[in-house]
């Protein structure tokens, strides 16, 4: 949920900018893809009025060309007069070539005035030279003396050839106009001239307008630049920097602890990775506090009061402590302590009792003193060579005994603790292996000898030291608090092999299930079994409760013991005599059997006053409608003490120690055929 | 056209202050004034040997005054024209141009080409010195733009007058007349009528015949006028008739080229007449020929009284350069000359265009000649002077082929002038 706060502001911290970047971009390219057009039509108008100045040019230098020509033509004709040639092919050729000519003039004269009409038409400022008074003038003297020139060509080409000569009035003015410095030739070279002046003009124009465009273009280039794009860098710069800033929280939140603002286990752990990474041979002191009996302060007084000690706590620790970043939350009311200074244990031992002493001190919450202590495990360690479970491990081991110890303790880790350490480790290995199985007891009939049930019975399989009795491992177990977790991989073990019994067709009765008191009170005793033995017909289910439970008759015991019956589970009071359990219990609990401690058996025939026993324990039985079972059977005199009673039932090695599955189903198939 | 009355009107301010400053210079009389000589440099076509003596005597006079003379010479008036042309349109005209008077000089005037003479006629009072006809020729538009140089009648025919006494003929009074004589001269060896090739001459023929038989009215009905009705009369005909018939009495063709080497075949005794204007006399004077000895000189039969005037001008090109107006002012002031214009026009024939000359200072034919001339009612004006260009030559160009082409019947030139005169109406 926080992350998703954080990353959907960091989103919209982002899109602002983003959404000015696309606008910015929008922007300029509009820009300069107007510009760009514009220039493209600006230039491209310039470059066609300057194409129409450069034909008219062309046109221009051909219509001189012609009008020298013309001289050219009418030179050689009236030249050749004067030897009175009547060479009829050269009338011909020279009417022709004049005829030609006055074409060509006529076509290039009407495509002058054509365009300059079109100039004359154009605004001034577009066209300067063009459509000047001087340049009207000299194409009206030009409109006018081709018109005549052309008439005169006309009326000289009818001539006969001979005739030419004598019609001063056609050739002189024709001669004078063409000449070099005739008014003809004047006029079209002042059109030549004003076009030229014109084409240059334009140049210098286009030029001109191209630097104009270029700066044009680099100015927009200038402004997007510093109007859209810097503004919007530095919107992205601080955008970036706030999400930075985000960012660099969110770390922080990840490996610091929200409540205190001290570094959590996440931090832990990646301090341990750093320094394991550094490969330093460095002896770092680790220290484990914890708040004695925390859970009982949160409930009595509240969380805002567990939280206000937490705070106070760190602070002080923070205070006392030489490095004061060093100190973790790893827990509720755990800490670490890392000690990168670590010379010596006293030292360490030191600072503990610092930081027990600052604990003690009452710690005022709403005009109320509140008083709470801590305990402290200690050890040292080269963190390089060692994995990081195992420093917890040392320094929480230490922790407990100084818990044992009392509160207010420290206690440094000691390594001669070890070999207790080795086996509960090689043990909780051994249950997670599945090395610690249920063997099976039968439990007969005394009279038939036939098996009517069986008690399981818990041995490890051990490789190294063969099969072990729960005597070699149950007190370690249980002074470990693994108890429940062995009578986990029993059950499961227990409904398993029920299932393979089915399964291999024979009938073993009931199967008898030690449980510990903590169990047996928990509330979700039924489904619990029912979960770990993967059936929820459990009739076929016997529970056996050591005779003390009841001495505590605790809460929820008889409830449990009322449900699993009605669910068929039967109920064994184990070990019956030994206890102290009084008859009052008995009969309150509604167990259907009890099972007779095989002291007893053991002694029933050297003590009397233990036969006497028995049989009273077997009467008083019988008496309340329960079965008995005789536990420890081993003899055959041992047998023969029971035949008055011909409803008991019996274990013992007498009959057959405890035996794996394989074994059982094989009792039980012979059995069967006997 | 304003444009260049105003460039008129500035270059006359620029010429009148530079040739002040040349004269005071040419006063100063400095060192350089070798540098300084005026030149003149005329175009002209009078390479007749009577005509280059003529123009001699203008060029001993301008270089008496100090003047640097040169001449190009051209075959004839048209190549001139051309030639002339060609160098004002590259931009070296020459200083001076012979000119004819007539349409040429209207048009040689709406080029604006040459110099406007105006002031200096105003100044030179040309209006009284020169006869007053002879300058209405070189004005155009109450321009004066030409200088008259000499008058001339184009209405002469020259005798020898050793074949004729030889052959026992009287100088023929009129066509008839010569009809009779001519195939006599013809069976004596001799060429009856002294035409050469070119067609002007047989032009002329047929001019001085329409001032002769065709008369005074009609003459100036066809030429002035151009009507063509005078096809139609009677005297046409006779005078074409005529024409047609005197085409076997006149000279193979090639064997007189030119109008000089006709005179000259009188003058050596090979032909007994000649149609000439009163130039032709310049070749006589240059061999030598004594009037009235060895030739005569008479009106064309049966125009006896009619003056055919032909005037000779000469024009001057604009010019940017000082010294060459200069040297064209010169140039003027040589030619009228009172001394030069006599010299001249005893040289080459003519009239002296000034009214001042005295009567004994000329010849016999010049005389007979300024009587005819002062006799305004036979006064007639060449062709060239009243019919417009495109008739004139194509009524030229008809007659020189009839005359050249003896199949050609009378009929038939009567049809082609008929013709031409149509399409000048049109053109109009």
């Amino acid at each position: 949920m926080i992350d998703k706060i954080f990353h959907t502001d960091i989103l919209e911290q982002l899109r602002k900018p983003a959404d000015a970047i696309r606008r910015g971009y929008i922007i300029a390219f509009l820009l300069i893809t107007s510009i760009t057009v514009a220039n493209f039509f600006i230039i491209q108008q310039m470059i066609k009025s300057q194409e129409s100045v450069d034909r008219l040019i062309e046109v221009a230098t051909h219509q001189r060309a012609h009008f020298l020509q013309v001289t050219h033509v009418m030179d050689a004709a009236l030249r050749s007069t004067q030897f009175h040639n009547k060479n009829s092919q050269l009338k011909q050729t020279t009417q022709q070539r004049l005829k030609q000519l006055s074409n060509k003039i006529k076509i290039n004269q009407n495509i002058i005035e054509q365009e300059f009409k079109h100039y004359n038409a154009t605004p001034s400022f577009l066209s300067s030279k063009l459509n000047t008074n001087a340049t009207i003038q000299t194409l009206d003297t030009l409109s006018s003396r081709t018109q005549s020139l052309l008439k005169k060509m006309d009326q000289l080409s009818k001539l006969n050839i001979g005739m030419m000569q004598w019609r001063f009035s056609l050739w002189a003015p024709i001669e004078l106009e063409l000449a070099k410095e005739g008014m003809l030739i004047h006029a079209i070279e002042d059109i030549h001239t004003v076009l030229h002046d014109e084409s240059f003009a334009n140049e210098k124009k286009l030029i001109a307008v191209h630097n104009i465009l270029f700066a044009v273009v680099l100015g927009t280039l200038f402004s997007v630049l510093l109007l859209v794009f810097k503004p919007l860098l530095k919107q992205l710069n601080f955008a970036h920097k706030q999400a930075d800033d985000r960012n660099r929280q969110l770390k922080h939140h990840a490996i610091h602890d929200y409540l205190t603002g001290i570094s959590n286990r996440l931090h832990l752990h990646n301090t341990f990775a750093l320094i394991r990474e550094k490969q330093t041979q460095q002896q770092y002191g680790v220290m484990m506090i914890d708040l004695d009996h925390f859970k009982t302060i949160n409930d009595v007084v509240g969380y805002l009061a567990g939280d206000h000690i937490l705070k106070i706590i760190v602070d002080r620790i923070r205070k006392l402590a030489p490095e004061p970043d060093n100190l973790f939350r790893i827990g509720g009311d755990e800490f670490i302590y890392l000690d990168s200074l670590y010379q010596e244990p006293e030292a360490l031992t030191l600072i503990a009792n610092q930081f027990i002493n600052t604990v003690n001190e009452p710690i005022l919450f709403e005009s109320e003193y509140l008083h709470i202590s801590c305990s402290i495990g200690l050890t040292a360690v080269v963190i390089s060579n060692i994995q990081e479970n195992e420093v917890l491990k040392q320094v929480d081991f230490s922790l407990r005994a100084a818990k044992k110890a009392g509160s207010g303790s420290v206690v440094f880790y000691q390594p001669k603790g070890n070999s207790e350490e080795k086996q509960i480790t090689r043990l909780a290995h051994a249950l997670n292996n599945g090395e610690i199985v249920p063997y099976y007891q039968p439990i007969v009939n005394l009279k038939t000898h036939k098996i009517i049930g069986v008690e399981a019975l818990a041995r490890w399989q051990c490789p190294e030291k063969g099969l072990l009795y729960p005597a070699d491992f149950i007190p370690l177990l249980e002074k470990n608090s693994m108890l429940d977790l062995l009578t986990d991989k029993i059950l499961m073990a227990v409904g398993n092999d029920y299932k393979s019994c089915l399964a291999a067709e024979v009938d073993l009765g009931f199967i008898g299930v030690n449980l510990p008191e903590n169990i047996l009170t928990n509330r979700h005793l039924p489904e619990y079994l029912k979960s770990r033995l993967d059936d929820t017909h459990l009739d076929w289910l016997l529970i056996e409760v050591l005779e003390n439970v009841l001495l505590h008759s605790p809460t929820g015991l008889i409830s449990n013991i009322n449900q699993l019956r009605t669910m068929g589970v039967k109920v064994a009071l184990d070990d019956f005599g030994t206890g102290y359990a009084s008859l009052s219990h008995l009969r309150n609990f509604p167990c259907n059997k009890i099972k007779i401690d095989k002291s007893f058996t053991a002694d029933l025939l050297l003590d009397s006053s233990a036969a006497l026993i028995t049989k009273g324990i077997i009467d008083m039985g019988h008496g309340l409608g329960m079965e008995v079972v005789i536990e420890g059977i081993e003899t055959q005199e041992q047998l023969d003490f029971f035949k008055p009673w011909p409803m008991l039932t019996g274990q013992g090695m007498y009959f057959s120690e405890a035996v794996p599955l394989p074994e059982l189903i094989e009792k039980l198939k012979q059995q069967l055929t006997t | 056209m304003l444009t260049q009355l105003n460039w008129q009107g500035r270059w006359k301010k620029r010429c009148l202050k530079l040739s002040l400053i040349l004269a005071m210079m040419m006063m100063s009389a400095s060192p350089s004034v070798y540098a300084l000589k005026l030149h003149a440099e005329i175009m002209h076509f009078w390479i007749s040997k009577g005509e280059v003596d003529a123009l001699n005597v203008i060029k001993q006079a301008y270089e008496a005054r100090g003047g640097v003379w040169s001449e190009t010479r051209s075959l004839d008036y048209q190549q001139m024209k051309r030639d002339a042309f060609v160098r004002i349109g590259q931009g070296f005209p020459p200083s001076a141009m012979l000119w004819l008077s007539g349409e040429d000089l209207q048009h040689l005037s709406a080029l604006a080409i040459t110099n406007n003479l105006d002031d200096i006629a105003l100044r030179e009072n040309w209006h009284d010195t020169i006869y007053e006809f002879a300058l209405n020729t070189a004005t155009v538009n109450e321009h004066i733009i030409a200088v008259p140089l000499s008058i001339h009648n184009e209405n002469w025919s020259w005798y020898n007058v050793s074949i004729y006494q030889k052959l026992g003929l009287e100088i023929p009074k009129n066509w008839d007349q010569f009809l009779q004589q001519a195939p006599i001269i013809q069976d004596a060896g001799y060429i009856p009528l002294a035409i050469s090739d070119q067609e002007w001459n047989s032009r002329l023929l047929f001019t001085t015949m329409m001032a002769g038989i065709a008369g005074h009215a009609l003459y100036q009905q066809f030429y002035v006028d151009q009507d063509p009705s005078v096809l139609e009369h009677p005297k046409m005909r006779r005078l074409l008739t005529i024409i047609s018939k005197l085409r076997q009495y006149a000279p193979q063709p090639r064997q007189a080229r030119s109008w000089d080497e006709a005179t000259n075949l009188v003058i050596e005794g090979k032909a007994a007449m000649q149609i000439m204007g009163d130039w032709a006399k310049g070749e006589f004077i240059h061999a030598s020929k004594e009037l009235g000895v060895d030739y005569i000189c008479q009106p064309v039969p049966e125009a006896d009284n009619e003056f055919i005037a032909a005037i000779d001008l000469l024009t001057f090109p604009r010019t940017h350069n000082p010294s060459v107006y200069a040297g064209q002012q010169l140039l003027l002031e040589t030619i009228l000359d009172k001394k030069v214009q006599v010299a001249y026009a005893n040289k080459k024939g003519s009239i002296p265009i000034r009214k001042d000359i005295e009567l004994t200072d000329l010849d016999a034919c010049t005389q007979k000649n300024l009587a005819n001339m002062s006799n305004i009612g036979h006064r007639l004006l060449s062709p060239r002077l009243t019919m417009s260009e495109q008739l004139r030559t194509q009524v030229q160009r008809i007659i020189g082929n009839f005359w050249q082409d003896k199949s050609i019947t009378v009929e038939m030139v009567i049809d082609q002038l008929k013709i031409a005169f149509r399409q000048e109406s049109e053109e109009i």
